[in-house]
């Protein structure tokens, strides 16, 4: 689909608000037109004396009813379009997030989450913008505008002539205006944004701005970007307190040209006195549709370069997802495989950080994968969540190719803890039932007991109620991962991959932790990370990756006994950690 | 939050007064100008008044004053026939009035009168003269209201400079203030001890600088000239209604108590449903970005759905709260309105009746048009101020309790500043950040230009001897000596002076590498090109594509190389002591060997206390301390802890063997 077809159908979805908001627009406009015209014939029957006491009621309670009646078409269009606006804006943010949610892993890893939230904000922002404001603004531009300049030629043709002559100033004096506030308070946002990281900074960097006495120079920092801060808003200002006097002096003009010119044909009796005040409300009137005119162009420019933006959003494929045609196995065992499995990441397509790996996981097995930093092993875990897919070679589920699988069903089954904890902002509970909303709180505890936690969230006032993050409780980096580590269990995976899950939890516990999982999950797969080599005797089977390849595969005393990679690593981390303790 | 500023109101207010009285100069500038602009802006409905009275339709009425009374400014026309203009019969006392037109000795014909050619024409026959003639015969007229436009040009120039002026001191004013805050407030708080920074969250003193004070601002940009012209606006429009007439000025201030309402109805309703928007819009934001941070998991645990279901239930609430807002305001504007046009009726059905009895011009009618249209906007302009007021207030009440703490770094009046040698005691020191303490009695002396090497696991407490040694804390039993002085009676900034420290991972600021080497010092080239050289930066000074002039950030170096980085800064500080603690992040072989000679560059000819985390680096040293658990529990140099046999042997072999 393309862009603009993309777009009408997001407002066609409510043309009958549209619709009814646009009659309310003309009908306002219309009966706007015509309460100078009351005001005219009141004022040329005082004049011409014909005018009684019950004439003066008539006008009068005309002019009410009209009051009236903009005031119920005036609400009208401002909730039927304003209302229309708000509901695109609705439609589309619900829209992006469930397609943003949708799209693989490296699309957050070429897109900042700040420029993601920008787009959600200020685009949509804009399109609102133009679809709202744009629309009404056209619509008075084009309509009301021309209907009261007809309503004044037809009083007099001359006069209208003159008196219009500033007024395509104005229109154009908007649109320049407009686009340059604009870009002007863009100008400034950025450097807030700019004062704002820069204080973060400061505030992040105190400790060595104290200890290298140089707060002169972190004040002498801020002061800069307070300055430019300033020095933008200043030149925001200057055209902003420009614009609305030269507009009012604009439509001065106009009032001088009717004032001297109508004046005259007033006293030479080509127009009535209830025309030339007449006049003198038409002029105030289409000060706004004129500006409007202007200012149309601004927000249907903005509105377009906003939505193309968001279009590309929409138009960006996720990478991973579930064939049209997904397998669903009926009984599934869960017997992994890999092979000749090549992995580069697509930023840089000719670094291959898994090559050749052939490996048989079959269901049940415990296996544990060391190797120093960027040796693969985190990669070949995000592989098998298929949160990426092989650049070469196949992974299988039971003889299937995983790509062939049904995605959500693969996720269920094998559940990946990857090494970055990531908690969200809400009670314990919420965190730990995130994948299994509707679990029981003996589930909860059970779990949370598993990964040794439990009496530490319990120490907690709230207990499992307690709210994480900034506005609640901090954790330490172990209790996150102990955290994660329920979260998963809760899911009662039948293939549980844990990369690197204890780096910040004490070897003791660790290995406590470990000893428990392996007997909860005693007929489960289990793939286990780790750094600490210690946590490895529990495995079955371990696998040694060293520059994206297997260098070395047995069980933990195989490899002992063979007195290579592993053998070396492990003594040193064994004896490093004795010492310590003996101290 | 929602903890409105009440009692307070005017101490803040005072307080932002402070940082006004630089600029009240600038205020005296701003009076006048504003005056100006409200007296054009009540001034010139006068004109058409004028227009239309004087010149475009100046009315006579014939009268024949009654002998015993005296009527002041009659034109004796013909006989005992005399001209009024009928902008003066209001004036007449009623009862003379009803008697004059009882008596029918006042006519309520208008005429058109020149006075020039003594002529008096009806005006309901002016149309039927000839254009020529008519043209000739109102040729005053018609120079008249030439001179009155002029004047009607000259005032709205005017009108355009004053307003223009205006506008732009008030927002350049709000601009100086904020600045002016917003240093006293960074100032104030460099003056704070670490323990503040310890305590209170970085984003809360980050926004006290940067929202907070841009929330101040906006009473200035647009509250300021709203508070400073409008009550003047609307006395002077309620004074000139009142001079032109006062039955119709009852209209204006008949409705007014309805304007009022209303604005106050709507004004809490707006404050309301303000909040709400924004508390959804938080809430939208802050759910989109915890989304996108945690997408993984969200992926990982298929729960897609689930997640979209509870973003659209608050996305749908927010909508509701626009549309709300929809609502509201789509009834108060249009409401005004209504009151505007309540007033225009109203004008045509009390105006009409006194014009019809001579009491009132056509010209003063049609002024009243424009002053009751723009009578009611300064009440509503006011009213529309007073959310900001209040949020510009709270976040200065917010900005000011900054100011309150006390807690500064304070040297006593007879600290000395010294000259540091280098010589180090720790004489049982005992510290604690809480209740748990971390260091338990520790003593040792390091002796000037030695290299002391602290080993220890995480926790033991090497940390806090450099934060002691700093001074950002001071013991709490035992004492640290400089030189033999204790340091509480040394100068705090002079100490950190003569200190050049390298963080584990350590900070870099946004800028380029020369500013961060530098980081307030200025080098000369020369001199910069030899801490570079010293700090082996040199490989990657010649990477950067602008060399020592590229921008860099804490994020586009590696752990190695901003260490290497960290050590040029202090290197180029030339300090006595040196404090390094090592980095732990794996490092790659080249850099490795690169941060090596860096560090023995560093060290040369200085005291140095390395916090070592690779025992390459150990053998740098001329003695180790090995911590543990708030206390030194074993130090020598490298050969004599290896006979001792003790911990530190055994983690030497280790590693070597």
């Amino acid at each position: 689909m393309d862009s603009r077809r993309m777009f009408t159908q997001y407002l066609r979805r409510y043309w009958r608000l549209i619709t009814l908001g646009l009659i309310s627009l003309i009908l306002v406009d219309t009966i706007q037109l015509f309460i100078p015209r009351v005001i005219k014939y009141a004022i040329d029957s005082l004049t011409t004396g014909e005018a009684t006491f019950s004439l003066l009621l008539k006008y009068a309670s005309t002019v009410f009813l009209l009051a009236i009646g903009i005031l119920v078409f005036r609400f009208g269009w401002r909730y039927f379009i304003f209302g229309t606006a708000r509901r695109v804006e609705r439609d589309l943010r619900r829209d992006l997030f469930a397609h943003l949610e949708s799209l693989h892993l490296h699309f957050y890893k070429d897109h900042k989450v700040g420029t993601l939230m920008a787009h959600l904000t200020n685009d949509l922002d804009a399109v609102v913008m133009a679809i709202g404001m744009g629309l009404v603004t056209a619509v008075d531009a084009v309509l009301w505008s021309s209907f009261t300049i007809i309503f004044m030629l037809l009083i007099n043709v001359q006069l209208t002539l003159y008196v219009i002559i500033p007024l395509p100033l104005l229109a154009y004096l908007t649109f320049y205006f407009s686009r340059q506030i604009f870009t002007r308070f863009e100008r400034v946002q950025s450097s807030f944004a700019n004062l704002t990281s820069t204080v973060q900074e400061q505030l992040t960097g105190i400790h060595l701005i104290k200890a290298y006495n140089e707060t002169a120079t972190a004040l002498d920092k801020l002061k800069r970007s307070s300055l430019s801060y300033v020095s933008r808003n200043l030149s925001f200002i200057k055209v902003y307190a420009l614009f609305f006097p030269l507009v009012f002096f604009i439509a001065n003009i106009s009032l001088a040209l009717l004032l001297w010119l109508g004046g005259k044909s007033t006293i030479l009796g080509t127009i009535t006195i209830g025309d030339f005040v007449a006049f003198q409300t038409y002029l105030g009137m289409l000060m706004w549709p004129i500006m409007g005119l202007g200012y149309t162009f601004t927000v249907l420019q903005r509105g377009r370069a906003s939505w193309q933006r968001l279009y590309k959003l929409f138009a960006t494929k996720p990478a991973i997802k579930s064939p049209p045609h997904p397998v669903k196995p009926k009984h599934p065992i869960g017997n992994l495989a890999f092979h000749h499995v090549y992995f580069a990441y697509p930023d840089q397509p000719t670094h291959y950080v898994l090559k050749d790996i052939n490996l048989e996981i079959p269901k049940g097995t415990f296996l544990g994968i060391a190797g120093e930093i960027g040796s693969g092993k985190s990669t070949l875990a995000l592989l098998l969540a298929r949160m990426y897919d092989p650049t070469d070679g196949r992974i299988t589920f039971d003889g299937i190719d995983l790509r062939e699988l049904d995605l959500q069903f693969l996720r269920r089954f094998i559940v990946h803890v990857p090494q970055q904890t990531f908690l969200f902002s809400t009670t314990i509970r919420d965190n730990i039932a995130f994948g299994n909303p509707t679990a029981s709180d003996e589930a909860i505890t059970h779990v949370c007991k598993l990964a040794q936690i439990y009496d530490e969230i319990m120490e907690f006032e709230d207990g499992l109620n307690t709210v994480v993050g900034e506005k609640g409780v901090t954790l330490s980096g172990g209790q996150r991962q102990r955290i994660t580590l329920a979260r998963a269990l809760l899911m009662e995976p039948e293939i549980l991959v844990l990369d690197d899950p204890f780096s910040s939890v004490d070897s003791e516990h660790e290995v406590k932790i470990i000893k428990s999982l392996c007997d909860h999950l005693r007929g489960k797969t289990l793939i286990l990370i780790s750094h600490r080599l210690n946590s490895m005797r529990f495995m079955d089977k371990i696998i040694v990756l060293k520059d994206g390849t297997i260098v070395e595969t047995g069980s933990f005393n195989e490899l002992l006994l063979r007195e290579g990679v592993f053998f070396d690593l492990y003594r040193k981390q064994q004896l490093k950690e004795r010492i310590w303790k003996n101290l | 939050m929602e903890k409105p500023v009440k009692t307070y109101d005017w101490r803040i207010v005072l307080w932002i007064g402070k940082f006004v009285r630089p600029y009240l100069w600038v205020i005296a500038i701003l009076i006048p100008i504003v005056m100006i602009s409200v007296a054009i802006q009540a001034g010139l409905p006068l004109i058409t008044r004028t227009a239309i009275d004087r010149y475009i339709m100046p009315t006579y009425h014939k009268i024949l004053p009654p002998p015993n009374v005296k009527i002041e400014g009659l034109i004796p026309y013909k006989d005992s026939v005399y001209l009024i203009p009928t902008a003066r019969i209001k004036e007449l006392p009623p009862a003379l009035y009803r008697q004059l037109v009882a008596s029918g000795r006042l006519s309520l014909v208008k005429y058109y009168y020149k006075p020039s050619q003594n002529l008096l024409v009806r005006v309901d026959e002016l149309h039927k003269i000839p254009p020529r003639e008519l043209f000739s015969l109102r040729r005053e007229d018609i120079l008249g209201l030439r001179k009155l436009a002029t004047l009607f040009v000259i005032l709205i120039i005017s009108l355009f400079v004053t307003q223009w002026l205006s506008d732009y001191i008030v927002g350049w004013l709000g601009q100086k203030v904020t600045h002016s805050i917003r240093m006293k407030l960074g100032t104030h708080l460099m003056t704070l001890g670490l323990p503040y920074f310890h305590r209170n969250p970085s984003g809360r003193i980050l926004t006290r600088l940067t929202n907070d004070s841009r929330k101040l601002q906006e009473i200035f940009e647009s509250t300021l000239i709203v508070l400073v012209s409008e009550p003047f606006l609307f006395i002077a429009i309620a004074v000139v209604m009142w001079r032109l007439d006062h039955r119709l000025a009852l209209i204006g201030y008949g409705l007014l108590p309805l304007v009022i309402l209303l604005s106050n109805l709507f004004r809490t309703r707006f404050r309301r449903i303000y909040r709400e928007v924004r508390r959804l819009l938080g809430k939208l934001n802050t759910m989109l970005n915890e989304s996108f941070m945690g997408i993984s998991v969200i992926q990982l645990f298929n729960q897609q759905s689930r997640i979209l279901d509870k973003f659209d239930s608050i996305n749908i609430n927010y909508f509701k709260a626009n549309l709300k807002r929809i609502v509201v305001f789509g009834l108060f504007y249009p409401l005004m309105v209504v009151i505007q046009y309540l007033a225009v009726a109203l004008l045509i059905l009390y105006g009409g009746k006194s014009v019809l009895a001579n009491t009132l011009t056509i010209g003063v009618l049609t002024a009243f048009l424009s002053y009751l249209r723009m009578f009611f906007r300064p009440v509503q302009n006011i009213s529309a101020q007073f959310n900001v007021i209040q949020e510009g207030l709270t976040a200065a009440e917010r900005m000011r309790e900054i100011f309150e703490s006390k807690e500064r770094e304070i040297d006593p009046v007879t600290a000395k500043r010294i000259k540091v040698k280098g010589n180090i005691e720790f004489r049982n020191v005992h510290f604690a950040y809480n209740s748990t303490p971390v260091l338990k009695g520790v003593t040792f002396s390091i002796k000037a230009g030695e290299k002391v090497a602290l080993v220890g696991p995480t926790g033991a407490g090497k940390t806090t001897i450099i934060n002691l040694l700093l001074k950002f804390y001071l013991p709490k039993q035992g004492s640290i000596l400089i030189d033999g002085i204790d340091l509480r009676d040394i100068e705090r900034t002079h100490l950190r002076s003569q200190i050049g420290i390298v963080l584990q991972e350590p900070f870099l600021f946004t800028g380029t590498l020369r500013e961060n080497i530098e980081f307030g010092r200025k080098l000369s080239d020369d001199e910069l090109d030899r801490v570079v050289e010293y700090a082996q930066l040199k490989p990657l000074v010649s990477r950067l594509p602008d060399g020592l002039n590229t921008i860099i950030r804490s994020d586009t170096l590696s752990a190695g190389e901003r260490q290497l980085v960290s050590i040029a800064r202090t290197l180029a500080r030339n300090p006595t002591i040196v404090i390094l603690d090592e980095a732990t992040s794996n490092i790659d072989p080249e850099t490795e060997s690169l941060l090596q000679i860096g560090i023995k560059n560093l060290l040369a000819n200085r005291t140095g206390i390395i916090i070592a985390h690779r025992l390459s680096t150990i053998k740098l040293v001329d003695r180790i301390f090995v911590l543990w658990d708030g206390k030194l529990v074993e130090s020598g140099t490298h050969d004599e802890l290896l006979k001792r046999n003790g911990p530190y042997a055994t983690l030497y072999r280790l590693q070597y063997e």
